[in-house]
Parts: C-alpha cells; sequence; structure tokens
C-alpha cells in the first residue's frame, strides 16, 4: 500500500514537470507547426539561470523561477525570431537546425558554469518533509503537484475562456480564415512560442528541487517530452497532461518493479501508441 | 576555345588538388630523430568537455604542480604535457586523440583517458603500439590485469576501495544493507566490492538496486527499497548529488545510515551545495585534501594557488601518474624506450600525497591507500576528513552483475 | 546568337573527360595521398571519413532522395558493427567472407523489420517511431552483456581477415581496402539513385500523392529504398568494426544518427557525392578544433549546422558543383556551332 502510493506521488509530481515542460512544445507544433527540438535545452538554460539567481546570488527563490522562466523564454522567442521563422513548412530543417542549438547551448552553459553538475535546490518555505505511511515525503513534491495543478487550471482557463484563447484555438483549427477575420495571429503565435519557453524554463526550475541541474538535461528531458507528445498527442492542454501522467506513472512504477527494464518499457509505449494510435490520446480536434 | 576550355580543365584541376592536399599538409609529420637531449613529450587524453568535465581542472592541476616541483625537468630532459579531449566517454575521439599523440605529437609516454569506456577504445591500440600508459583514475573494473601489458594501473582499482568499506560498515555494527549503483560495469564493480568485503566479514547485502546511467530521480527506488541497517551507495556524475538530498529529503537519513562508496562525484563544493545536514556523513575513498602529511601539506597550497580550489580525487589520480612518471624518468636516467620504462615500473615504489603507492612485481596492478573518510567543517568549510586508514589495499577482485 | 545545335554523340573527347573529371581527380588523389601522409591522418582522418561517407550516403538515399528524415539510421550501421563483433570474438568466425556477408545480412533484415514498423506514419511520426527503435536497440546492446559486452562494447576486433597469407593489414592497407569497398559503395548507390528507381524515390519525396496516381506502390518504393538504406549501413558498420577495433552501444544511438543527419545536411542532402563532403567537412573541422579549441567544439559543430541549414540552404554540394558547372560553362559555353 505504501508502495503504491508513494510510487503514484512520485509518478504525477515528475508527471507534472513533463507537462510543464511538453505544453509549449505542443502549443506550438499545433500551433504554428513549428519542431523545435531545443525546448529541453531550453528547460536546462532556465534551470541553470535559476540556480545563479537563487544560489549562486542568494536571491529569493520565487524572483529566481521568474527570472529562470523569462531567460528561457528569450532564448527560445531568440531562436524563433531569428531562425525558425525562416524555416516555415520545413520540417527537416527545423529538426537539423534545433538540434544545432541543442549542441550550441549546452556547450555555451558548460562554458558559463562550467561541467560540475548541480546539487537540487530548494525554496526554504518548501524544505522539510512530511510523514506519510510510516515514511516521509518531500514537501517539495507535493507542491510540484500543486503548482502544476494552478498552471493547468490556468493554461485552462486562457484557452477556454478568453479571446486570447480563442484565436489561438482558432489558429490551429483554421489559420487562413483566422487571419481572414483580421486576426493579428502572429503576434498571438510568438506570444505563445515564448509562453512555451517560458513554462520549459519554469519547468527546469522546478525540476531542479528533484533533478539538480546538469549539461545532460538538454537530450534526456526532450528524449521523454517527445515520448509524451506522443502518447498525449499535439496541441491540447488535454493531451498534454494526460500523457505527461501516463509517462510519469508508468515511469515510476516501472522503475520500482522493473528497474532494469524501465526505459524499455517507455520505448515500447511509445511505439505501440504510434502504431495503434499514431495522433496520440488527445489531440487537439479530439 | 579548345585550348580555353583545356586551361580551364587544368586550372580546376591544380584548384582541387590545392584545396584537398592543403589542410592535409598542414598535419604532416617531419620523421623525428630523438637525441636524448630532445623534451620528454606527455600525452594526456582528458575530459574537457562533457560530463566529466569538471575533473578537468583538477587533472591539469594535479600534473602541473608535480612538474613545477621539478622544474619541468627530469634526468636533464625538458618535460612538455600536450592535451587532448576525448567529451568525457567518447571512446572513438579517445583512441583517435591516441593516435594522434603517439604518432603526430610523437610522445612518449600516455595519461589517461579517465573514464572506462574511453579508456577501453585506446586500450587495444596501446598494447600493439607499445606506449606506456599511466592510467589517471581508477581501472579496476576491466578484466585481465594479470598480464604486464602496456597499460600502468597508477591509482589502484575500484574495488581495493568499496571492499574497505563493506569492511569497515560491519565493524560500525552494521548486519544488514542495501546497495544502489548503475547499472553497468563499473557499477557492478563498485557495488561487487563492498558487497564482497560486507559478506566475508559476517554482514548481510539484502538487495543490490540498479539504476540507467544519468539517473537523477531515486525516488521511485525508494519505494520499493528494503529497509536495512545501512545504504551504500555508488554512482559517477549529477546522480550523486540528487541521491544525497532525497536519501535525507525521504527521512533514511538517521534511520539507515548513507554510505558512499567513492566521493568522486560529490565533491567539496557539492557538499556546500546540499549543506550542513551533510555532516557525518561517510564516504570511501583514496584522497581527500585534509589528509596530513608534509607531501600534501606542500601540495594542497600549490595547487590552490594554481587553482583557486581544494583538490579533489582526480587531482590525486594525476598528480600520483606524474610522480609515477619521474620515478620511472629516473630510473632509466631519461631513456624512453618503452621496454626499458616498464620494467623500470615493476616494483616501484612511489610516495604520493595519500601514501606510498607501489607496483606488483608482474602484474600492471598499483597497492594504494585506501581511507574511509567522514564530513566535517574543516577551515570552515565542508570536506572529508580521515578516520581509518586501509594501507596498501589489493584489488580483491572482478565482480560481474549478481 | 545562333541556332544552338544539339550536340550528337559525338562529342570532343575532353567534353565527356569534363563531365568525369572531378571523379578522376578525386579519385587519383584519394590514392596517392597517403604516400604524402603520416599514418595517424591516412588512417584515423581519412579512413574515418571515408566509412562515415559510407554511412552518410546510405542515410542520403533516404533522407536526401525519399525524403524520409530518420533519427535512428545509426541502427543498422550498429547491427553491421556488432554483428562482426559478436561473430569474431563469440563465435570464432574470423574469415571476413562469413562475417562481412552476415554483418550485412543482419542490418539489412533489422532495415527490413524497423522499416515496416516506421512506415505506418510519416513526417514527424516517422521521425519518432525511428528514433525510439534506435534507442530500443541502444537499451538491449547495454543491458545484454553477455552478447554485447554491455556498456562498454566489444573490444579486441581485429582487421579484417581475408585468408590471403601474406595480407596482414596495417593503418595504409586497410585504408585502401575501406577505399576500396567506399568506391564499390559509390557506384553502386550511384546506378540506383540514377536508375528508374531511383527517379521514382525522387518522384516520392517530391510529391507521394502524385506518384500514388500515377500508378505506383509509393509504399513498397519507400520500403525497398528504407532496407537498400540499411544495408549499405551495415557495410559501413563492419568496415568501422574493424577500424575502430571496438563498437559499443553509441553507434547504435541517436548521437550517431543525428551525426549522420548532420553529414548529410551540411554535405548536400540529395546528392551523392554531398554526404562525402559532409562527412569530410564535419570530420575534418572536428580535427581542426581539437588542435585549437577542443573544450568549443560542440559549440563549433552546431553553429556549423546553423549557418548551413539558414544560408547554404541545399548543404555545400549544390554550391560546389554549381562552381563547377559555371566553369564547365566558361570553357565550353558556346559549344554551339
Amino acid at each position: 500500500m505504501e508502495f503504491v502510493v508513494i510510487s503514484l506521488l512520485n509518478g504525477i509530481s515528475f508527471g507534472m514537470i513533463l507537462f510543464l515542460l511538453t505544453i509549449g512544445l505542443s502549443l506550438t507544433l499545433g500551433l504554428m507547426g513549428i519542431v523545435n527540438l531545443a525546448h529541453g535545452a531550453l528547460f536546462m538554460v532556465g534551470a541553470y539561470v535559476g540556480w545563479t539567481v537563487a544560489i549562486q546570488l542568494g536571491l529569493n527563490y520565487w524572483l529566481a523561477l521568474l527570472l529562470g522562466g523569462i531567460a528561457a523564454g528569450l532564448v527560445g522567442l531568440a531562436i524563433e525570431r531569428g531562425f525558425l521563422r525562416h524555416l516555415y513548412m520545413l520540417t527537416n530543417e527545423q529538426v537539423m537546425l534545433t538540434i544545432g542549438f541543442i549542441y550550441i547551448l549546452t556547450n555555451l552553459s558548460l562554458w558559463v558554469w562550467g561541467g560540475l553538475p548541480r546539487a537540487p535546490f530548494v525554496a526554504s518555505a518548501l524544505s522539510g518533509s512530511f510523514p506519510i505511511l510510516g515514511g516521509e515525503y518531500p514537501v517539495h513534491r507535493m507542491t510540484i503537484i500543486g503548482i502544476g495543478l494552478i498552471l493547468v487550471i490556468a493554461l485552462w482557463w486562457l484557452q477556454e475562456k478568453t479571446r486570447f484563447g480563442a484565436i489561438v484555438r482558432a489558429g490551429m483549427d483554421d489559420k487562413e480564415m483566422t487571419i481572414g477575420l483580421g486576426v493579428n495571429l502572429e503576434r498571438v503565435t510568438y506570444f505563445v512560442f515564448f509562453l512555451g519557453a517560458f513554462m520549459a524554463g519554469i519547468a527546469g526550475i522546478i525540476g531542479a528541487q528533484m533533478l539538480g541541474v546538469n549539461l545532460d538535461m538538454g537530450w534526456d528531458i526532450l528524449l521523454l517530452a517527445l515520448i509524451v507528445l506522443v502518447v498525449g498527442g499535439i496541441g491540447s492542454i488535454q493531451g498534454a497532461l494526460l500523457g505527461a501522467m501516463v509517462i510519469g506513472t508508468i515511469n515510476a512504477f516501472g522503475i520500482a518493479l522493473f528497474p532494469e527494464f524501465a526505459m524499455f518499457l517507455m520505448y515500447l509505449v511509445m511505439i505501440v501508441i504510434l502504431l495503434v494510435k499514431p495522433t496520440g490520446l488527445m489531440p487537439r480536434g479530439v | 576555345m579548345k585550348k580555353k576550355g583545356l586551361l580551364a580543365l587544368a586550372g580546376s584541376v591544380c584548384l582541387i588538388l590545392a584545396l584537398a592536399v592543403l589542410p592535409f599538409m598542414a598535419a604532416c609529420a617531419k620523421p623525428a630523430a630523438a637525441p636524448t637531449t630532445e623534451p620528454i613529450k606527455i600525452g594526456a587524453i582528458v575530459p574537457m568537455t562533457g560530463g566529466l568535465s569538471h575533473y578537468w581542472p583538477h587533472t591539469k592541476g594535479g600534473i602541473e604542480v608535480a612538474l613545477d616541483e621539478v622544474g619541468w625537468k627530469v634526468a636533464g630532459r625538458a618535460i612538455k604535457v600536450i592535451y587532448e579531449d576525448d567529451a568525457s566517454f567518447d571512446e572513438v575521439m579517445a583512441l583517435q586523440k591516441a593516435r594522434k599523440l603517439v604518432e603526430v605529437d610523437k610522445v612518449d609516454v600516455l595519461m589517461g583517458p579517465i573514464a572506462s569506456s574511453s579508456y577501453l577504445g585506446t586500450e587495444t591500440y596501446i598494447d600493439v603500439k607499445g606506449i606506456p600508459t599511466l592510467a589517471i583514475g581508477y581501472r579496476g573494473e576491466l578484466k585481465e590485469w594479470e598480464k604486464p601489458g602496456w597499460n600502468f594501473a597508477s591509482n589502484g582499482g575500484l574495488a581495493q576501495i568499496t571492499y574497505q568499506a563493506g569492511i569497515w560498515a560491519y565493524e560500525q555494527g552494521f548486519r544488514t544493507a542495501v546497495t544502489m549503483g548503475p547499472d553497468y560495469e563499473t557499477g557492478y564493480q563498485g557495488c561487487g566490492g563492498f558487497a564482497d568485503g560486507f559478506t566475508k566479514a559476517g554482514g548481510k547485502v539484502v538487495q543490490q538496486l540498479w539504476s540507467p546511467v544519468g539517473t537523477t530521480d531515486y525516488a521511485p527506488y525508494f519505494a520499493t527499497m528494503q529497509k536495512a541497517d545501512c545504504m551504500a551507495m555508488f554512482q559517477y556524475g549529477a546522480g550523486v548529488t540528487s541521491f544525497v538530498k532525497q536519501w535525507h529529503e525521504f527521512g533514511y537519513w538517521d534511520k539507515q545510515p548513507l554510505i558512499i562508496l567513492i566521493n568522486d562525484s560529490l565533491l567539496g563544493p557539492s557538499l556546500a551545495e546540499l549543506g550542513d545536514f551533510t555532516i557525518g556523513l561517510h564516504a570511501a575513498t583514496n584522497y581527500t585534501w585534509t589528509i596530513d602529511n608534509p607531501l600534501n601539506n606542500k601540495f594542497v597550497p600549490a595547487f590552490e594557488a594554481k587553482t583557486g580550489m581544494k583538490p579533489e580525487p582526480p587531482a590525486w589520480w594525476a598528480n600520483t601518474a606524474t610522480k609515477i612518471f619521474l620515478a620511472i624518468m629516473e630510473k632509466t636516467k631519461g631513456d624512453t624506450t618503452p621496454e626499458v620504462m616498464r620494467n623500470a615500473l615493476l616494483g616501484l615504489k612511489v610516495d604520493s600525497l595519500s601514501g606510498p603507492v607501489t607496483f606488483d612485481g608482474a602484474k600492471g596492478y598499483s597497492m594504494v591507500n585506501g581511507f574511509m573518510t567522514e564530513v566535517q567543517k574543516v577551515e570552515g568549510q565542508l570536506a572529508y576528513k580521515v578516520i581509518k586508514t586501509y594501507p596498501a589495499t589489493v584489488n580483491p577482485g572482478y565482480y560481474t552483475k549478481p | 546568337m545562333g541556332v544552338t545545335k544539339l550536340k550528337p554523340v559525338g562529342q570532343p573527347w575532353h567534353g565527356q573527360l569534363i563531365r568525369f573529371a572531378p571523379y578522376i581527380v578525386i579519385g587519383v588523389i584519394l590514392i596517392i595521398l597517403p604516400l604524402f601522409l603520416s599514418p595517424y591522418v591516412q588512417c584515423v582522418l581519412l579512413t574515418k571519413i571515408l566509412i562515415f561517407a559510407i554511412f552518410a550516403m546510405s542515410l542520403d538515399l533516404i533522407l536526401g532522395y525519399t525524403g524520409l528524415s530518420s533519427l535512428g539510421h545509426a541502427a543498422f550501421f550498429g547491427v553491421g558493427g556488432y554483428t562482426t563483433g559478436i561473430l569474431i570474438i563469440h563465435f570464432g568466425v574470423d574469415t571476413f567472407w562469413l562475417t562481412a556477408p552476415l554483418s550485412i545480412l543482419m542490418a539489412t533484415l533489422f532495415a527490413a523489420v524497423f522499416g515496416f514498423i516506421a512506415l505506418r506514419v510519416s513526417g514527424l511520426y516517422f521521425l519518432m517511431v525511428t528514433f525510439a527503435l534506435g534507442q530500443l536497440l541502444f537499451a538491449v546492446a547495454w543491458q545484454w552483456f553477455r552478447m554485447t559486452g554491455g556498456a562498454f562494447g566489444l573490444k579486441g576486433i581485429p582487421p579484417p581477415n581475408l585468408g590471403i597469407p601474406w595480407l596482414t593489414f596495417n593503418d595504409t592497407s586497410l585504408y585502401y581496402f575501406v577505399l576500396l569497398i567506399f568506391i564499390i559503395c559509390y557506384f553502386l548507390l550511384y546506378r540506383i539513385v540514377n536508375s528508374p528507381f531511383g527517379y521514382a524515390l525522387r518522384g516520392i519525396r517530391e510529391d507521394e500523392p502524385r506518384m500514388r496516381a500515377l500508378g505506383y506502390n509509393t509504399w513498397l518504393y519507400k520500403y525497398i529504398s528504407f532496407i537498400i538504406a540499411g544495408l549499405f549501413a551495415g557495410i559501413g558498420g563492419v568496415l568501422f568494426a574493424h577500424w575502430n577495433m571496438l563498437v559499443s552501444p553509441t553507434h547504435l544511438g541517436v548521437v550517431t544518427s543525428s551525426l549522420g543527419l548532420f553529414y548529410v545536411i551540411i554535405g548536400g542532402a540529395g546528392t551523392l557525392f554531398g554526404p562525402v563532403i559532409g562527412s569530410a567537412v564535419v570530420i575534418g573541422i572536428e580535427y581542426g578544433a581539437s588542435l585549437y579549441t577542443p573544450e568549443r567544439w560542440p559549440l563549433i559543430l552546431g553553429a556549423l549546422f546553423v549557418i548551413v541549414v539558414m544560408f547554404l540552404r541545399g548543404g555545400i554540394s549544390p554550391h560546389l558543383a554549381n562552381l563547377w558547372r559555371k566553369v564547365v560553362k566558361y570553357s565550353y559555353g558556346s559549344v554551339k556551332d
């Protein structure tokens, strides 16, 4: 019993991080048709900047969260405005370009922050654990779930209840029509891109509470994000959340039950979904 | 028309020839005669980029302080060091750099690479070419150390240290243990050593957990972990600091004391980041800067002056390898013939920063001091203090996945 | 001005020569270069370039000619290498005439299976399936210690044993051996891409629905091209195993696959010579960077990639080909009367 509860908590908290990371990727892919494999690197950049602000400079954790997110958002926006937007519809080129940026961002991070992996860091208000079922569980993992839920609701509200959200949805469903109706879709899409990158940076700092900060994060988390995208479907918040929860929980239970095959399990799930329901479980339009 | 065409053709051919050949001409090596007053060249393959890149400044510092002490000369010849990057784990690159150092730069001796995977890339080549190679880092997780090949394990083996930790754990009163390690050969060696020592002393290893390389979130493993008297953890890279933090967060710190089987990835700065709760943590190692002997007391300030950091185990690895090299050269009086160098090595004894390092007669092995340490505040910062010394440890064996 | 007559078959002999001149010149260079170079350069650099050129060309077959982006092509390269290693080390089969064909066969079989799975989807999804399959194989190689040597791989693979008593390989002879195989592969691929099959592939890349409307079984064409690509990748893998003396899981995974993409894109997708140039340029710059700024090599590689994708659209090869055409035009500009 204890095992199930703890694993569930682990799975959901990790899944929340995946969700925050993947939602940006999902929306930019669904809305703009842009593949940005450097998204994982943005996760890493956000985490490093957050680390600098919170640990090196010793400033307020929540400020670090904000600044890290903004840093990731700006880098992401720069990649989009400077490079990706010239590659409209050229999927292969986008893939290549953004892989190139993974290399660039990782090496730049090495240059700036050095190679030593950084310890996980937590807001002082969130440090500490509470007793559960005979053991202890860290407070910050619960707050990851909490923060994640708040952001899910906020995003959902944004998507469903605001004009901005309506424009985004319309743009995903029928781009020409939306532009034809006089909507400045371009500005909206840039903001979506920034928002997505910002979320990735936030995910990086929140994730750093569990994972620390290191140079492999760019690739490692990208693999998981792609799996979440495939499983959950592209272009919808529900899809990203569902995919993230599925993968997070499979990861937690898989590692606990068959540690050596946990990785296999993830790839197999991805392949099965791709063959049976290629668009994912809850893509936009479902 | 025709003449113009042929001219263009000829011109293009020349252009292509020039373009193709020029870059390669740059790499052309001149045959080198080697009179005994020529500088001795050391080729060091080190992780300048990649997952182990934080070892690089320590490695460099360790080598250079050792050479500073002798004025970069030995047996009347100057010494030159050439560094090459192997991206930490890339064995293709490691082999490529080894070839470059040997065939283009014509080095007399190689040092490194550090990671086992990189090292494996170079092993066959080194044995075929017959270049004396001094290891930087442990070399116990690979088989076939009984033959005196060209690769010398200057820093001892991995299980040498962890085995002692197993015995020590039993002496502390622990009777059951769980081990945690990365799921590949180095992990099996590290945890295997502990399991062997602990079991031989009378304890019981109730569970051995293996995580994929690169794991940073250990929470899922805690869910199925069995309770025991202690947890022996072995890991390289980013996972260690996460593990220590998570072990504390999930409340195991006091209930199931943690023993770090090798502290090379839980360096001083990482301890500082984790915080004061790490005081009292025990770790097995071959080196810590707090070791109190004349050589180390001289070394630490010199290293700090050069790099701005306190030296960590990679500094000891590199420093010892360099000292061994210098000792060999003293013995051969500057003769860099491979056979002569190897003969000088067997049976050699060198004073390293942690104590004596002795090379066993016929094996490519070295016996080094092992230590159990405890994290304490030294000079205002968290560091490892020696609480027990195990002199002249030897690799107890080769362990595979149980 | 005047009327431009179509030149009949009887062109002046140096007209024909011009067309093949680049090949001849470079072929000659490749053959005599070792005489000037140190063993390191010819063995490590040139042989590495040729081996990865074969790998890149095989990837170009599906990427450049058929329009399929794969992030898992190294799987077949690795299978070729591992099979050779396993046969030699575990089964004691040491003759090249057995290990090579068997390894190539294995690579082709894997391509047949993976291709069947992957071609159920297209575009970005195809990319992700191929990536997942490649990583799956990586994980298998990592775990299956007894067969594959686990994380450390199989080491001690000797040079090819051709069963010729007086022939033992050293750096130079291995280079020529690889060069020979490279030329054969190039020739074979040249015939494939310039055959009706090859033209059909190009048609599929340009406009698949149209090809289907024309009655082509596009899935079958894509499938066959995937298998052929896997076959040639396997050849590269066999040579790699002998040259590197070690095969490890890295050579099956996404890092090697994406390096393949680099070679193809930088050199020029959709041309046969492009991947060769891409391989030479990237490996050459890698060597140069290692001499001066080893710590910044990944940054340079990434930047190179970005620059090529943004500004040298199509890669280096088409631009070189344009240059060459201008040269030809300049000398034979008015072959009109």
